[in-house]
């Protein structure tokens, strides 16, 4: 391909422009979380291109960059992306159900920290090894593991100012 | 312990085989205290059963079993253990024992266990493990696939190699072929199709690994030399295999029948042979299969070091979350804690596409009131008044003795003669709730949402069943006015009613 490419610059504005679309309708794929490669042929194949073609790699990657977004893995799962604070991808907790007062909103958020927590309790349940078992959770699980938590914590420091405190009806649980 | 056991390298390795097997003992110890019938159920067999059901659907076939498949397989094997048990007791039964072996009890955590290690001064060691895991499969969804220590409870050596498993299961084979014991070779032969399913997974996923992570896979010897082993290994699985159909086939033609002749002949060890050899064909298409995968994997590799040599490294985490992140956040000020979760949340979170303006939904948004966010209203409780509750106007009297009235009438009787009745009630207004009742009859149609007295109708008359109609008599009551309406038994004649009552 690079021989094609010196030899004749409209080849390469081309080739450059084609891969430049493949990169934009690769990133176009994986900001849609959900879709997987295998319902979409063309998906598939433009990760493939991916893996394979380091040139469509660097500007995928240099593109998504530039937009603040990081490539964090290319499989099955697709073109998994993440974003950073400041990019105009990122998801902010003020996005996070407009209905909810800021308090409220913190105690969700703490909630989800808790679930990815109690899920990942530890350093070797992160290990890679590990990352096709699925973690189960069930809300009552992670409440009773969250309150119980809270609860040391609050006994420890006195003065539950960020606490999820006890629900009076929960027994302390 | 001897004295020797310290200098055994396998004494450890066969101990935690041991361990393994511990969960479907203490299911099996467990069920004399269950009530429903469970004490003369073999739960360790039915546990190594699901186990084998497991492993039938790895490998090539696929990364496991859905949890229904396999709940619905129990539950068969637990109705043929015990006919006699009720079906839901069965279920609970299926359900307890794949529970057992995800470990469900301990939120699917590994199961762990001590031992006293003889090579370590006889330190306590804990051996943590998986019977049954979840497997997030891209096609084939969530479902369950063995363990290596699970894979070990289905050898009938405990913690031997899948390779050596498989030399040894083709030795009995033939052994029991030369022998013609053909009953006891179709069950071993059975074990040998588990076992190539189950190197065909090992196989599978060491390739998987390597395209996840070559350097973790071992690229730098030991991933290649796995390869050729496996091929080598492979290559002497099939001449292995194809000489054990050979002989089965021998033996079937010794016995002087074709497929044909078995229809009627049924006998007992023509079928024993047919069913080897189609078991032996199993795992010859296994072995080919996987041969033809290994033969690709070898330029798989070499493209997959390219590209992750170029990668930017993995994030290495070297931090508990929960005890080194989520508690030490919960002791945070507000305003700290809250810079800790959004930025948690938007790492998590995956990218947010901002919605972009649509002329089709101007109209509509414009329209639309402004939303009340809670933030902005002022955060006071409201002074909420006690006010008498009024539940109906009707007492429960009228009621009862409205309902009496209308549920007596028999033949068409005017509202006239119905009100004259209602009067000699002791209850207040029955009257009344008369009227409106026969008015809600006449015109239905005026039923909408937030109406009480349709509510009050279908919860109070809702048995009562009458039909209303106006032949235009005028009502002379002193109270009342309008039309003389007639109220009879409903019997699915559509009333057909113009006029309208006063």
């Amino acid at each position: 391909m690079d021989e094609e490419l010196r030899a004749d610059p409209a080849t390469r504005m081309s080739t450059e422009a084609e891969r430049a679309v493949e990169a934009g309708r690769l990133l176009a794929f994986g900001l849609q979380p959900r879709l997987r490669p295998a319902r979409s042929e063309d998906y598939a194949a433009l990760l493939r291109r991916y893996r394979d073609d380091v040139q469509l790699r660097t500007m995928v990657d240099g593109v998504a960059a530039g937009l603040g977004l990081a490539v964090l893995d290319a499989d099955d799962y697709g073109l998994v992306l993440a974003a950073t604070e400041e990019s105009v991808f990122a998801w902010h907790l003020d996005n996070y159900r407009r209905d909810m007062g800021v308090e409220e909103r913190l105690l969700h958020g703490l909630v989800h920290l808790g679930i990815a927590a109690y899920c990942y309790p530890t350093a070797e349940s992160l290990d890679p090894e590990e990352e096709r078992v699925v973690r189960t959770v069930s809300a009552a699980a992670v409440e009773r593991d969250l309150r119980d938590t809270c609860q040391r914590l609050e006994e420890r420091l006195g003065a539950p100012k960020t606490c999820l405190r006890p629900h009076p009806s929960s027994n302390g649980r | 312990m001897a004295s020797g056991v310290a200098g055994d390298p396998t004494f450890v390795r066969r101990l935690k085989a041991l361990l393994a097997t511990s969960p479907l003992h203490e299911l099996e110890s467990s069920k004399t205290l269950r009530e429903g019938g469970w004490s003369s159920l073999d739960l360790t067999g039915l546990s190594l059963v699901a186990i084998d059901v497991v492993v039938d659907h790895m490998g090539l076939v696929g990364s496991g079993i859905d949890v229904e498949s396999l709940t619905d397989a129990l539950y068969d094997l637990v109705a043929s253990q015990k006919p006699d048990l009720d079906r839901g007791e069965a279920r609970r039964v299926a359900g307890e024992v794949l529970a057992t072996l995800l470990n469900e009890a301990e939120n699917r955590r590994k199961f762990s266990r001590t031992y006293a290690d003889p090579g370590d001064a006889y330190e306590r060691k804990l051996h943590q493990f998986r019977l049954l895991e979840e497997r997030d499969d891209p096609e084939q969804g969530v479902v369950l696939a063995a363990s290596r220590e699970a894979v070990n409870l289905i050898k009938v050596a405990l913690d031997q190699d899948l390779e050596d498993a498989q030399v040894a299961n083709a030795a009995v084979l033939r052994s029991q072929l030369q022998r013609g014991r053909i009953d006891a070779a179709t069950t071993t032969a059975r074990e040998a199709q588990r076992l190539s399913n189950l190197y065909a997974d090992h196989i599978l996923r060491v390739l998987e690994t390597t395209r996840r992570d070559c350097r973790r896979a071992g690229w730098d010897g030991q991933v290649p030399e796995l390869l050729d082993d496996a091929l080598e290994h492979l290559e002497h699985r099939l001449r292995d295999t194809n000489d054990l159909i050979d002989h089965a086939q021998r033996h079937l033609e010794a016995l002087g029948i074709d497929q044909a002749a078995t229809e009627t002949t049924a006998g007992h060890e023509v079928r024993r042979a047919f069913e080897l050899v189609d078991l032996l064909s199993g795992c010859r298409r296994t072995h080919e299969a996987l041969h033809a995968h290994l033969i690709t994997a070898r330029p798989v590799f070499l493209a997959e070091q390219d590209r992750q040599v170029f990668a930017r490294p993995s994030v290495l985490v070297d931090f508990d979350p929960w005890g080194e992140l989520l508690e030490p956040v919960l002791e945070l000020q507000r305003p700290v804690a809250e810079r800790v979760v959004a930025s948690f949340l938007t790492a998590v979170m995956g990218p947010r596409v901002p919605r972009s303006f649509r002329l089709s939904g101007l109209v509509a948004a414009l329209l639309r009131p402004p939303s009340t966010r809670a933030a902005e209203l002022p955060d006071v409780e409201p002074e909420l008044v006690h006010r008498e509750v009024v539940d109906h106007k009707f007492s429960d009297a009228t009621q009862a003795a409205a309902l009496d009235l209308l549920g007596g009438v028999a033949a068409p009787t005017r509202l006239s003669q119905l009100l004259a009745r209602a009067r000699s009630y002791p209850a207040p207004d029955v009257d009344h709730l008369v009227t409106l009742l026969a008015l809600r009859w006449f015109a239905p149609e005026a039923d909408k949402e937030g109406d009480e007295l349709g509510g009050f109708l279908r919860r109070g008359f809702g048995a009562v069943r009458v039909c209303v109609d106006d032949d235009g008599t005028a009502l002379g009551d002193p109270i009342f006015g309008g039309a003389d309406l007639l109220v009879a038994p409903d019997v699915k004649v559509t009333t057909s009613g113009t006029g309208r009552d006063g």
